[in-house]
């Protein structure tokens, strides 16, 4: 049985004269101990996805519209803010995108991390700080006794990133979304990050939602991807197959923006144009203003993510085609 | 896309502030058309007279109509309120600019001037120099002047110390642009909108010193009509016939107000777009 | 003849955060972000400049524009030292030289309108009468695909892609000969990213500019330029033609680099730490070379001396101790 389940799930931001979907109708699934990537440009609504799951959405005007979260066998989308606060931090961890805005300056990391531990599990402050010191030696920290009274601006970015695994999987949950971890981190440092979170998935066996914009540590690091643009999902599938043949064109387009290989004095094969602003999404295929194989059916169909085989979706019209 | 509404809905404070100075404003420029009756003629048989159809605000001691001494007032204080602004902003602005623009002795003397003029109690430091230049309306510019300028200096160098290591203004270095060029058509222009702001919300400030200071005498000498004089000729007889104070009284409270809502309202709207 | 770009034995300083870095810099002591660095480029060179953060390519950079003063060593633009520019000259050095930002979006003056910002460089430098002025904004517009009536906006109406577009304009409406792109695309969506990577090719090819690539991720690089520098603590340590060094790194930092950077394909490696922790903040530089304490194949002799210059084979430069050895290990 699926880890988590989530089935068209629709977020709504309201305004006072209006309201925004940020995002539409999204599924997946991601089994337990799963690296799961999430992928899209800025504005795909990809973090917004992500906190909708434990309904920690910025600001007080963002709603889950409809849809189902189903975790562990249980629909936590419907379930009252209570039910759902043991949920939050103990089954479902979140390392947010700033990390340097996720610590109290002024209370030292240890500290922080043994408040957690001492939150989730009753105990008290010794065996906490005990804890707390193994979980900064488990993500590689050098001299954890000694570090455990440092304050975060001591830290350098890809320390601090660590310190932030060690938070989140302190109350030891099941499913640990990751927010663009790596985002802004050296490639050596981001290498370091992600070597160690699948060490610790490999040990302690939790899942991973990875965001990420980057498709090269989709390819190195997760076992499957779903692609989001424009608020949706347009393809959902195992690393290997989505790689060697992508079933929707903003996939592929992706795949090819910036390859590995490329002929002296070739162009990029730039997709053209921009996402569209959510205020002002195009009818039909949300994609169809820049996709290179737009046909009648793209301007006015309603692009539904179809299921291809059982571990792959699509939303593309013409996925049949591009599978042959 | 930045989903989140802002905290506190985008409010009508600055329609609210801008109308009700721009009220006061048409009220005292048109006071020889709108009021009722010459302000400075008093009549013996109307004195003390409470609000009536005929005097809407009453009358005070001397038999004179208190809403047309309001009108007239409103001349003086809006006028001394808003010009005394414009020096100390002046000043303040030139001096933190350099300040921050060139740092090093250039920032320290000005900073450490500042620190000096800033542990000063406001109006006791007001008082000090209008005794040594003299009360009457020059001195109270020139004091108001000699002490407001270290507000807006602040602002000025903090804002320009941050910009000069901006993105923008590397650019304009690389594209061969000179020294005063960057300082006052790049730095000068983005750093001067918080210190308008500010500016705006001390008029407030300067509208309540002008009258303090009338009050006390040393500003605008008899015979001009100014709130701040209405109320002290009027504190005599303020038990019987409260009127006379508290019709100034309620002016200043709500020009005030008009000031600080546009002041308040203005940043909020800034802040919404940046 | 002399290079068009010569950067000889350059030394430059870490921008002072206090008094006592600052008097630290008048003395000429203290930490220098680039230490004794030297490079050269021909004219329609097309090199890119790889390292991460801290590696001092920033420092680099801006003393390569004169924006910073030089510590020791010197650059020559085309026969000409940066140290003595002034007044006629500098103006001139600043037309031929231009750069793009770390964040071009920063880089606009938000109070100034597409035309204003592309209009202003041209006004000041005395390129054109008042309608000549108009015509060349719109050629430089229409250049760099910016559509005419975008002509008013400022850039908060603009997107990220048309900043970019803008920014890229500005530094062209002084005809620069060399362009250097200082790590500017990392901000960017990779869709959007591929445009303007498309662009800068097109933009160099039509106008032969010579370019410096500044990048921390060696990826974009590959598609705009034919050689490569690899920058680890204010030095260079391995240089050479841009698909060699991708496909054959020979100094251990350059192979833990590329090991490092995600490789999009579906049968990638999962990644590995090729490095251990950071490399050490405005430190002072640690002695002999300057890699040696996080090097996987550290000996002796890295801790004594400065690494001494190998050219293999003719066309790659290594700084390295154990070369060949450390090549060896990695085929």
């Amino acid at each position: 049985m699926a880890l988590l389940s989530v089935s068209h799930l629709a977020v709504d931001f309201h305004f006072p004269r209006y309201r925004i979907r940020a995002v539409d109708d999204v599924s997946f699934t991601i089994e337990p101990g799963e690296v799961l990537g999430l992928v899209g440009e800025s504005g795909a609504g990809k973090t917004v996805a992500c906190r909708a799951l434990i309904r920690l959405l910025p600001g007080r005007n963002g709603r889950i519209a409809s849809g189902r979260v189903d975790f562990a066998g249980r629909d936590i989308a419907r379930l009252p803010e209570e039910d759902l606060r043991p949920y939050r931090g103990r089954q479902i961890a979140f390392m947010f995108q700033d990390s340097a805005a996720q610590f109290d300056p002024v209370m030292s990391v240890g500290a922080q991390i043994a408040e957690t531990i001492a939150f989730h599990d009753n105990l008290d402050h010794a065996e906490a700080r005990g804890r707390a010191i193994e979980w900064l030696r488990q993500v590689g920290l050098a001299d954890p006794q000694h570090q455990y009274d440092w304050f975060p601006h001591q830290f350098s970015g890809g320390l601090r990133q660590r310190v932030l695994i060690a938070t989140a999987l302190a109350a030891s949950p099941k499913l640990l979304i990751a927010d663009e971890p790596t985002t802004g981190l050296d490639v050596t440092v981001q290498a370091q990050i992600l070597r160690l979170l699948l060490d610790l998935r490999d040990k302690l066996g939790f899942a991973i939602i990875l965001v990420t914009p980057d498709l090269g540590v989709v390819a190195e690091v997760c076992d499957a991807a779903a692609i989001m643009y424009a608020g949706r999902i347009v393809e959902q599938a195992p690393k290997s197959e989505l790689l060697s043949r992508p079933l929707h064109p903003y996939s592929e387009a992706l795949m090819r923006a910036l390859p590995d290989k490329l002929a002296p004095g070739a162009p990029l094969l730039s997709i053209a144009g921009q996402a569209p602003s959510l205020a002002a999404l195009p009818r039909g295929c949300r994609f169809h203003p820049r996709c290179p194989y737009v046909e009648e059916a793209c301007r006015f169909g309603d692009a539904q993510l179809a299921q291809v085989s059982p571990w792959r979706t699509s939303a593309c019209l013409r996925w049949q085609i591009l599978a042959q | 896309m930045n989903l989140a509404l802002p905290i506190g809905r985008r409010s009508a404070t600055l329609y609210h502030g801008v109308l009700i100075v721009l009220v006061w404003v048409i009220l005292a420029l048109g006071a020889s058309a709108i009021a009722p009756y010459d302000p400075t003629v008093g009549n013996d048989l109307l004195a003390m007279q409470g609000p009536s159809a005929l005097h809407w605000f009453g009358c005070d001691n001397q038999g004179r109509d208190i809403l047309s001494r309001l009108l007239y007032g409103a001349r003086t204080d809006i006028t001394m309120a808003a010009l005394a602004i414009f020096p100390p902003f002046v000043i303040g602005c030139g001096i933190g600019l350099v300040a921050g623009y060139f740092g090093g002795v250039s920032d320290y003397l000005p900073i450490r001037l500042l620190d000096v003029t800033g542990s000063f109690p406001y109006f006791i430091l007001i008082l000090a120099v209008i005794s040594v230049v003299g009360p009457g309306q020059p001195g109270f510019y020139i004091s108001v002047a000699a002490v407001g300028w270290v507000g807006y200096a602040r602002i000025l160098r903090n804002q320009t110390r941050s910009l000069r290591q901006g993105e923008f203004v590397t650019a304009a270095r690389c594209l061969g642009f000179s020294g005063p060029r960057i300082l006052l058509l790049h730095i000068l222009p983005n750093a001067l909108l918080p210190a308008a702001i500010q500016a705006i919300s001390d008029i407030a400030l300067t509208l309540m010193l002008a009258v303090a200071l009338n009050y006390l005498g040393l500003g605008v000498q008899a015979p001009a009509i100014e709130w701040g004089r209405m109320i002290s000729e009027g504190q005599a007889y303020l038990a019987p016939d409260p009127w006379i104070c508290f019709f100034p009284g309620a002016a200043i409270m709500l020009l005030a107000l008009g000031f600080r809502l546009a002041a308040d309202g203005l940043a909020e709207r800034l802040e919404g777009e940046g | 003849m002399s290079a068009f770009l010569e950067i000889s034995d350059l030394s430059v300083a870490f921008r002072p955060r206090n008094l006592a870095g600052w008097l630290q810099r008048r003395a000429g002591s203290g930490a220098r972000a680039v230490n004794g660095l030297s490079l050269s480029l021909e004219r329609g060179d097309t090199l890119a400049l790889i390292g991460e953060r801290g590696c001092g390519k920033n420092r680099l950079v801006r003393a390569m524009l004169r924006l910073t003063g030089i510590a020791a060593g010197d650059i020559h633009f085309d026969g000409q030292s940066l140290k003595t520019l002034r007044g006629p000259a500098l103006a001139q050095f600043r037309r031929r030289v231009q750069m793009l930002s770390p964040d071009p979006i920063a880089s606009l003056n938000p109070r100034l309108s597409v035309a204003e910002t592309l209009a202003e460089p041209l006004q000041v430098h005395g390129l054109g009468a008042k309608r000549d002025i108009a015509r060349r904004v719109e050629a430089l517009m229409a250049e760099v695909g910016l559509p005419a009536d975008l002509l008013r906006r400022r850039p908060a109406a603009l997107t990220a892609g048309e900043c970019h577009r803008l920014a890229i304009a500005r530094a062209l409406a002084l005809e620069p000969e060399l362009l250097i792109v200082n790590d500017s695309l990392a901000g960017l969506d990779l869709s959007i990213q591929a445009q303007i990577i498309n662009l800068l090719s097109e933009i160099r090819h039509a106008r032969n500019l010579t370019l410096v690539y500044v990048a921390h991720d060696p990826r974009d690089a590959r598609y705009l330029c034919r050689s490569a520098a690899i920058m680890y603590l204010g030095r260079i340590v391995e240089q050479g033609p841009i698909e060699e060094i991708m496909t054959r790194p020979r100094h251990p930092y350059s192979q833990a680099l590329l090991a490092a950077t995600p490789k999009m394909r579906f049968d990638a490696p999962p990644p590995t730490a090729s490095l251990a922790g950071d490399p050490p903040r405005d430190a002072d530089l640690p002695p002999g070379c300057a890699f040696h304490p996080r090097c996987p194949k550290v000996k002796a002799v890295c801790r004594a001396g400065l690494p001494p210059v190998r050219r293999p084979d003719g066309t790659v430069t290594v700084w390295c101790h154990l070369y060949p050895e450390g090549a060896a290990a990695r085929q």
